[in-house]
């Protein structure tokens, strides 16, 4: 095992450990839609970040979700972002919520997929800080770096969705070329 | 039943031992559940952390220099935050800050504030100032949420209820709101509390929250959570003010992470909380059409206030305070937190061993009386990501308050308590006068009335013959070339009360063929330290030191047997002797006796089992090893457990953090319940562990030793007269 499927595998475990669920698809956009699809069958309303995330999805699908309003964000039962960062050692993936409505998609509904590139996986929160993204902060105005379902334990006991989603799925996208690994 | 917040105020007498009694009847249960899994959750976060001890040194050293060049730091703050398109406020006290915040409000026509969770806003009490002006403010954070409605203050700096249980929370919610079901479990509680609140989201004018960091040269505030609540309070108002302290400023925006990391570690003990969020506002995000409350263009105010912390800034001895990042690792791993939680052990904000620096330095040194919570057992010191000396702070704290009250009674208790030395030789002079009062309920009241102590504690009671003179008396073989030289430091403990530990050390040392002697036995000052008369402390290591001084300079080791004796020459002489030279000389020559004993052997090539034989307890080789606070946290425990389980001894280890006795804490009437629902949790823990059958019990210290001795009605020894029992043959 090489360091990076050793990074990998790290990331697995603990995003697993925050109570995410994980799949891992090609990069393909039938592939990705057709993995969506099995993931959203059951969601009445769906909102996603922006238009990179239609323009990777093919077929009419997803066309009708192209500008969410507060009123869908706030029933969607399903909300679909981008995710530019995954963060192994913690189980993380980092989200833009400055531009596109990714602020509302990861935080609204009851359910966020966010899709991550294999590639963009970093060790330590730390390792996203680098000087280059600092500089280039302009395109990051704001994120967030979730790491599991919104959570709370105020209640006397430890429960999944407080004032966000109670479900995060991540969905791992591998360049063509990787053989396909089990689902975890 | 009193409300926490009639006895927030620990300047007002009586309110200490108030709210005592109240937490230990109505809280304890709840905050020990919670604290202790925060604490465990702790331990094994941060050793998920690879750099874990480099992180805490360069976040240390991050916070040194931010508070060192805070002024130059809050002028490029203000700049950076301008360019972002923000509103910049430095407010000078409580009344400037909820002066401007309503001023904002109200130009926005204003009536509905949500909050996300901000303990600064507790401090300048922003809630009550808004509503007085008609604007309603709903908090938004699940425990602030139930707070407002309890009408309680925080009882923790992460986890403000965490007081509070399942079932007093359902019953509150019933009364407060009659819902047309019962909420009974946390997944209905949470239901309906997310649905109210989801209401206010859509609604609020304004949303305000606080910042765990702001780095200055973008103007990048990060916030740390785990409900989403402050999401979206910063992303659904159309205006966000964001308020917090002035040492929240660091210089640069790489440096987050790392604070960030250590934050989420050292608090819930998770590698990171659900969300933290790394915002400049006001933020792109686009505005929502049918959200008629969202103009164009966003608003942003960052907040930042003074109010006592530039005169905390001048003051060398509150001044770490600010570099506290609000983990709340030293509230979780405090024995004494964990039993009675922030409504005793707090003020009216800040709660915990951290909270009476902040209490000081925010509000008045009178409001910080909790500090006399803080025993100094010090197993906070390695859990603090900054490396803040909290026990330092408090003794300072209790110092102060000593000053103010010139003839208290605290004050005279105080004194007799830090001369125990004078007090046990006493009755060890008046031929065992201790065991006389032991047996006089008379004399125990009076003791409660005029020294403070408990009448149902026992005085130790002396041993018939002190250890320097026994150690006189016995004939040893005196190993003069031996490369080897120790001196042993006669602690007032050993030598007055248990002289067997010491003789059975000295019989190792001998069987290993080390030179030993014998220095003299003076107060080392652990004493004066916990009643916080830090004078008289420095006095007395000045002494202690002169004098081990002559002996390390001939080549000798110091031994002490007495743990706490052994943390003050390893860590407390620090802050105590004025040469720093002399201290880290006395530093690295002082041990502990097994710690020792380890060191020998392996210089002599030995395994311990070359020493020490199992079999010579005939089968009785099961322990129940309680270590002592200090002896953890100056890292000198490891070798006991090591030696014990190579020599094949079965060891299970106490998983307190502390016994609850702490010297003469458990022995003062105010703190006796407090110290016996400690002990609860070691006495559970021995129970469990002789469910195989029963066990030898060892104890490092002497605090330890007369707490489980009294818990268990049970012998207890010191580790190393069971290694003399082990001893084999020449």
């Amino acid at each position: 095992m090489n360091d990076r499927e050793a990074l990998i595998n790290i990331f697995m475990e603990s995003a697993l450990k925050t109570g995410a669920s994980i799949e891992f698809v090609k990069n393909n956009s039938e592939l990705i839609t057709k993995t969506l699809r099995n993931s959203v069958s059951i969601a009445n309303s769906i909102v996603v970040a922006d238009e990179e995330i239609l323009n990777s999805l093919t077929g009419d699908y997803f066309s009708d979700n192209s500008i969410p309003t507060l009123e869908k964000l706030e029933k969607a039962d399903l909300g679909i972002s981008y995710a530019f960062a995954g963060i192994a050692r913690t189980g993380s993936i980092a989200v833009n919520i400055d531009s596109g409505y990714g602020a509302y998609v990861s935080l609204l509904p009851q359910k966020h997929i966010a899709l991550l590139k294999i590639e963009n996986i970093v060790y330590n929160p730390r390792d996203i800080f680098t000087e280059d993204f600092v500089n280039s902060f302009e395109a990051h105005n704001g994120i967030v770096v979730i790491s599991g379902p919104s959570a709370t334990a105020d209640m006397g006991e430890l429960v999944k969705g407080a004032h966000g989603p109670s479900r995060l799925h991540l969905i791992i996208i591998k360049p063509e070329e990787i053989v396909e690994e089990n689902e975890a | 039943m009193i409300n926490p917040r009639e006895v927030a105020d620990k300047s007002i007498t009586g309110n200490l031992s108030k709210s005592i009694k109240m937490s230990l009847e109505i809280e304890s249960e709840s905050v020990r559940k919670n604290t202790q899994t925060f604490n465990s959750n702790r331990y094994s976060a941060v050793s998920a952390i690879d750099d874990y001890q480099e992180l805490k040194d360069k976040a240390r050293e991050i916070k040194e220099h931010s508070i060192e060049n805070l002024p130059e730091l809050l002028k490029q703050l203000e700049e950076s935050v301008k360019t972002n398109g923000g509103k910049f406020y430095l407010a000078k006290n409580a009344e400037a800050a909820c002066g401007y915040i309503k001023r904002v409000c109200q130009s926005h026509k204003a009536k509905l504030v949500v909050k996300g969770k901000s303990i600064t806003s507790e401090e300048i009490k922003l809630n009550s100032e808004l509503e007085s002006a008609g604007i309603q403010v709903a908090e938004t954070d699940l425990a602030e949420f139930i707070l407002q409605y309890s009408d309680e203050q925080p009882s923790h700096i992460v986890a403000p209820a965490i007081h509070q249980s399942r079932e007093r929370i359902s019953k509150l919610f019933m009364e407060k709101f009659n819902p047309p079901k019962p909420l009974i479990t946390g997944e209905e509680l949470t239901r309906f509390a997310r649905n109210k609140l989801r209401d206010k989201f859509l609604n609020a004018d304004i949303g305000i929250t606080g910042a765990n960091l702001i780095a200055a040269d973008t103007g990048t505030i990060a916030l740390v959570e785990s409900e989403g609540n402050i999401r979206l309070t910063y992303s659904l108002p159309p205006v966000h003010i964001a308020l917090t302290g002035i040492e929240k400023v660091i210089p640069s925006t790489e440096d987050l992470p790392v604070f960030i990391e250590l934050l989420a570690a050292s608090g819930t003990g998770q590698a990171l909380t659900s969300y933290t969020s790394f915002i400049r506002p006001p933020l792109n995000l686009p505005v929502l059409k049918d959200n008629k409350k969202l103009k164009d263009k966003r608003e942003f105010h960052l907040v930042l206030i003074d109010n006592g912390r530039t005169a905390m800034r001048e003051d060398d001895e509150l001044r770490q305070a600010l570099y506290c990042i609000r983990c709340s690792a030293c509230l979780n791993s405090c024995a004494n937190f964990q039993a009675v939680g922030g409504h005793a052990f707090g003020g009216e904000t800040y709660t915990g061993g951290i909270g009476g620096a902040w209490e000081a330095g925010t509000g008045t040194i009178e409001k910080a009386g909790f500090a006399e919570l803080c025993t100094g057992c010090s197993r906070c010191i390695p859990q603090c990501p900054v490396r803040i000396d909290i026990p330092g702070l408090n003794e300072t704290i209790k110092q102060r308050l000593t000053n103010k009250n010139k003839l208290s009674k605290e004050k005279i208790q105080k004194q007799i308590l830090s001369n125990f030395t004078i007090f046990a030789k006493f009755g060890h002079r008046l031929n065992r006068l201790n065991k006389f009062v032991n047996n006089s309920r008379t004399v125990r009241l009076l003791l409660k009335k005029f020294v403070g102590i408990d009448r149902n504690r026992k005085l130790p009671e002396s041993a018939p013959i002190t250890f320097a003179k026994m150690y006189k008396k016995q004939k040893r073989d005196i190993n003069a070339d031996s490369t080897i030289k120790v001196v042993i430091f006669p602690d007032v403990y050993t030598n007055l009360y248990f002289p067997e530990r010491g003789i059975a050390f000295v019989n190792i040392l001998n069987r290993l063929g080390v030179e030993v002697s014998l220095s003299k036995s003076i107060p080392a000052g652990r004493a004066s330290l916990s009643q916080g008369l830090i004078k008289q402390a420095a006095k007395r290591a000045e002494h202690v030191t002169d004098h081990l001084m002559g002996y390390i300079d001939n080549g000798y080791s110091i031994i002490t047997c007495e743990p706490s004796v052994l943390a003050l020459f390893r860590q407390d002489y620090k802050n105590l002797l004025k040469d720093k030279e002399k201290f880290f000389n006395l530093h690295l020559h002082s041990y502990d006796p097994i710690e020792f004993i380890y060191l020998v052997l392996k210089q002599q090539n030995k395994k311990p089992s070359d020493i020490f034989n199992a079999e010579k307890l005939y089968g009785k080789n099961q322990v129940f090893y309680h270590g002592h606070c200090q002896l953890k946290t100056i890292d000198a425990q490891r070798p006991t457990i090591q030696i014990l389980e190579e020599t094949g001894i079965d060891v299970i280890t106490s998983e307190v953090e502390c016994c609850g006795m702490a010297g003469s804490f458990g022995y003062k009437k105010d703190f006796y319940d407090i110290s016996i629902r400690i002990g609860e949790d070691l006495f559970r823990q021995i129970k469990e562990a002789d469910k195989q059958g029963e066990r030898t019990l060892l104890a490092s210290g002497v605090s330890c030793r007369d707490q489980i001795f009294e818990g268990m009605n049970r012998g207890v020894i010191h580790p190393v007269q069971l290694l003399e029992m082990m001893m084999t043959e020449v």
